[in-house]
Order: C-alpha cells, then structure tokens, then sequence
C-alpha cells in the first residue's frame, strides 16, 4: 500500500516541473503542454484524496482550454509565421 | 438563480441567431435579454443547491455586473454587423454573476474559467496583431494563474494550510493586484475597446466579489492583502503617470482602485456596504470614460488625439471630465465619496500607515487625471 502522502509529493513534483516550463520554454505549444501537466498534476492529488468529482470538472475544463489555446495557436502561426513567445513583444510600457 | 437561467437562454438563443444569420435581430435579442435578466434578479425562485447561494449579497453584485453590461452594451455603436461575440460576452456576464454566488469552491474554479475562456476569445476578436498578441498572454497567464488556484484547492484538500494562500493568489491574478499585474495593461490595450471596458468594470469587479466571498470563508489573510492593497495603489497610480495609450491609461488606473478596494475586502464582512459602493463608483466612472471614448466615430487609442477635444465636442467632454474626475476622487463626485469611505474605515482601525500610502497614492493619481483632463483643453 502506497501512503497518501507521495501521491502529494509526486503531484507536487509533477507541478513544480510544469510551473518550470511555463516560466522557462520558449515555445508556445509546450507552454500550454506545461500547463496541462500542471492541471494534471493537480488531478492526481485530487484523486489521491478521494475528489473524484472535482477531477471530472478539471478533465472537461482542461479539454475546453487546450480546445480554445490550441485554436488561439493556429491563429497565432498563421499571423506571426511562428509560435515562438518571443513575438509578443509589441505590447509594453 | 433565475437570472442565470435566462443568462443562458439568451446565450444559446443569440448562438442559434448567429448560426442562422439573423444578424439584425441579434442586438435585440441580447438587448432584452440583458434588460430581461436584470428583471430576472428580483425573482425569488430558487432551484435548491449546495453550490450556490443567493443572499442579498450576492443579488446585489449580480445586480451590478448585469446592470453595467447591459449599459455597456446599449452604449456600444460600433458593433453593428459584429454580433458573433455577444454569445460570449453573455457566457462571460454568466461566469462573472457565478463568482458572486458561489458556496462551493468548485463553483468558484468553474466560475473563473465560464468568465475567463470566454475573454481569451474576445481579447483576440480584434483584427490587429495587438488583438492576437493581447488574446494570447491573457490565454497563457490566465491558464496558468487557474492552475495555481487549482493547486491551493488540491492542497487544501489534502490538508495542507497553504492551500488557501494560492487560491488567494490565483483571485488576486484575476483582480490584476500588483504584483499579479503584469498582464493588465497588455491585455486592455490590445483587446477591442469594448472588451477592454467589459473587463475593467465587470470583470474586475466579479473578481473583488469572488475573492470577498471566499475570505468570508474564515481564512485570515488580511496583512497580506492590505500589503497587495497598498503597493497595488502606489504603483498603479505611478505607472499610469507617463502613458500615452489610453487603454493602457486606464489599466493602470484600474489597478490602482484595485488597491483601494482590496483594502476594503481585507477588512472583512464589516464593511461591506462601503466596498459595494466603492465598485459602483469605480464602475460608473469607467463606464462614462469608456462609453464616450468609444462612442467617438473612430476610437484611437493615443491620449493625444484627445487634444483640444473641449473645444471640438463640448457635451461629450463634460461627461468624460465628470467621469474622470469622480475616477480621481475630486468632491462632490461619487468617487470622492467612495475613497472618503476606504480612508475612514482604514483609519477607524488604526491602520495609519495603510491611510498615509493611500493618501499619497489619491495624491499621485489624482495629478494623474488631471493632466488628462488638461489634455482635453490643450488647443492646436
């Protein structure tokens, strides 16, 4: 029997490496794949302790999301000609 | 209750008008519709749940939100044949009353995402690369920021007391507190100009309720939000002092009242009636400079473009300067009145330093409207 808690560690693991992502690729396509790792993570602990319910939620809201970023990115592509962050330079001050 | 219910028939309905190319009757549809929701709130049929709570509180910020889009709507003249958006625009209004009402922190999660998957949407409806720019650090910085609220709900599941904090994180995200601001300003400039007003008034203020209505859960956080309240004051009044976009003028602005009334929502239940107050002046005051700005033939973003607009258009220059100035909190205004309160009550509990920041901070931005203002009277 695994205890509960490294299913809390793990989940914590899994999030601290997507928040990692987030803050350091470059690349948009594996931001928004950070940030479902991070969702997962998240659902893992959920699990973990007994919140079934709530890990459906996060499952279609995460599908939702990627649903809209994904179209946001091909947009995105189809504008700039790449899906490097570095383009969103316009906007400062 | 009821109001959310006809929130969505509207919803779907202007969807279904959409698909069929009905696109003259769809300002109609969702002009009622709003109007018919507003009604709707007054109406004391429930529909028993545990997720939700509908107490005078909560009716009367969905009162608010739906009041001011619905304002916000008749005032917008430019969307004639750009009607795809007003579904969203509803869905968003939805989410937005849902973060007043929740009583179950998975309402609040689904609440955030029903008011913000909408937005990413409408932030990139514009045809400018700004627009797609503007669309898609709000998609990437608001995931992110959901995720971290996710984050405290698991660990407060799991039992761990830091849970909460990261919740309160992830709301101040959405609130645009410094320093969780970054993506402000960005996002309202690059966001078409009646987005960017639905988000500097409804949704900021959905925001504030949200995170009002989870700390009256009983979670204590009340030095660290008076420290985000503070800096959030100083600095937005700052940095709106060298702007030259006027969207970006009035995120800057917009943070600044953040502070004042994350100050009022860390004071707790007490004084509630007084952070009512202090949205709804904020609230007008953006919806009057909003509304005429975009009410001009040709919106452009630059301040100066504004030059000399007294000598031009008289009227409309009254109403922004009225506008302006109750945003800067000059007495007799509605705004004066709204800091008057944040002041005393700030200093009923001994909090003088917090009352001395925020002084200087309506110092600093009340120099910063007025050069605005100043603009107006500038002749070529």
């Amino acid at each position: 029997m695994i205890p509960t808690y490294s299913y809390l560690v793990l989940g914590c693991i899994l999030f601290s490496i997507g928040t990692l992502g987030v803050l350091i690729r470059r690349n948009v396509v594996i931001v928004l794949m950070c940030i479902e790792l991070m969702l997962n993570a998240v659902n893992l602990i959920l699990v973990s302790v007994c919140e079934p319910v709530f890990v459906f939620f996060i499952m279609m809201v995460a599908a939702v999301e990627v649903s809209v970023g994904l179209a946001l990115i091909a947009r995105v592509y189809r504008k700039f000609g790449t899906t490097d962050i570095s383009t969103f330079g316009q906007l400062k001050g | 209750m009821t109001a959310i219910l006809v929130l969505s028939g509207v919803g779907i309905l202007s969807m279904i008008a959409d698909a069929l190319q009905l696109g003259r009757w769809m300002r109609w549809i969702t002009g009622i519709g709003l109007v018919a929701a507003f009604a709707a709130t007054f109406c004391p049929f429930v529909i028993p749940t545990t997720m939700l709570v509908f107490d005078e509180t909560s009716l009367t910020w969905t009162r608010m939100l739906i009041g001011f889009t619905a304002v916000l709507y008749s005032l917008d003249r430019h969307s004639d044949g750009h009607h795809h958006h007003d579904a969203l625009l509803i869905f968003s209004l939805i989410g937005a009353v849902l973060m007043t009402a929740f009583s179950h922190i998975l309402m609040l999660f689904l609440a955030i995402e029903i008011l913000s998957i909408p937005l990413y949407v409408l932030a990139g409806s514009g045809d400018s690369h700004h627009s797609l720019e503007a669309s898609m650090k709000y998609f990437i910085l608001g995931s992110f920021a959901t995720a971290i609220l996710l984050f405290g709900i698991a660990l407060g599941y799991a039992g761990v007391p830091a849970g909460a904090l990261l919740v309160v994180i992830g709301l101040c995200f959405k609130v645009g507190a410094v320093p969780f601001h970054l993506w402000v300003p960005d996002v309202y400039e690059g966001s078409p100009v009646r987005f960017t007003a639905f988000m500097s008034i409804v949704v900021k203020i959905a925001a504030i309720a949200g995170l009002a209505r989870f700390l009256s859960w009983g979670f204590g956080y009340r030095p660290l939000l008076i420290g985000l309240a503070v800096i959030s004051m100083i600095i937005g009044a700052l940095l709106a002092l060298h702007q030259t976009s006027i969207k970006r003028w009035m995120a800057y602005s917009g943070i600044s009242h953040a502070g004042f009334m994350l100050v009022l929502v860390a004071l707790g239940e007490v004084v509630f009636p007084s952070l009512l107050f202090y949205a709804l002046a904020y609230g007008m005051g953006s919806l009057v400079v909003f509304g005429l700005l975009g009410a001009q033939d040709q919106f452009d973003d630059r301040i100066d473009s504004l030059t000399g607009l007294f000598f031009r258009h008289p009227a409309l220059s009254v109403g922004l300067i009225l506008g302006l100035l109750s945003l800067a909190g000059i007495p007799p205004l509605p705004g004066f009145f709204a800091k008057f309160l944040v002041l005393a009550h700030t200093w009923h509990l001994g909090l003088g330093g917090v009352v001395g920041v925020a002084l200087l901070a309506s110092l600093v931005s009340t120099f910063v409207y007025l050069k605005f203002v100043s603009v107006l009277f500038i002749r070529k």
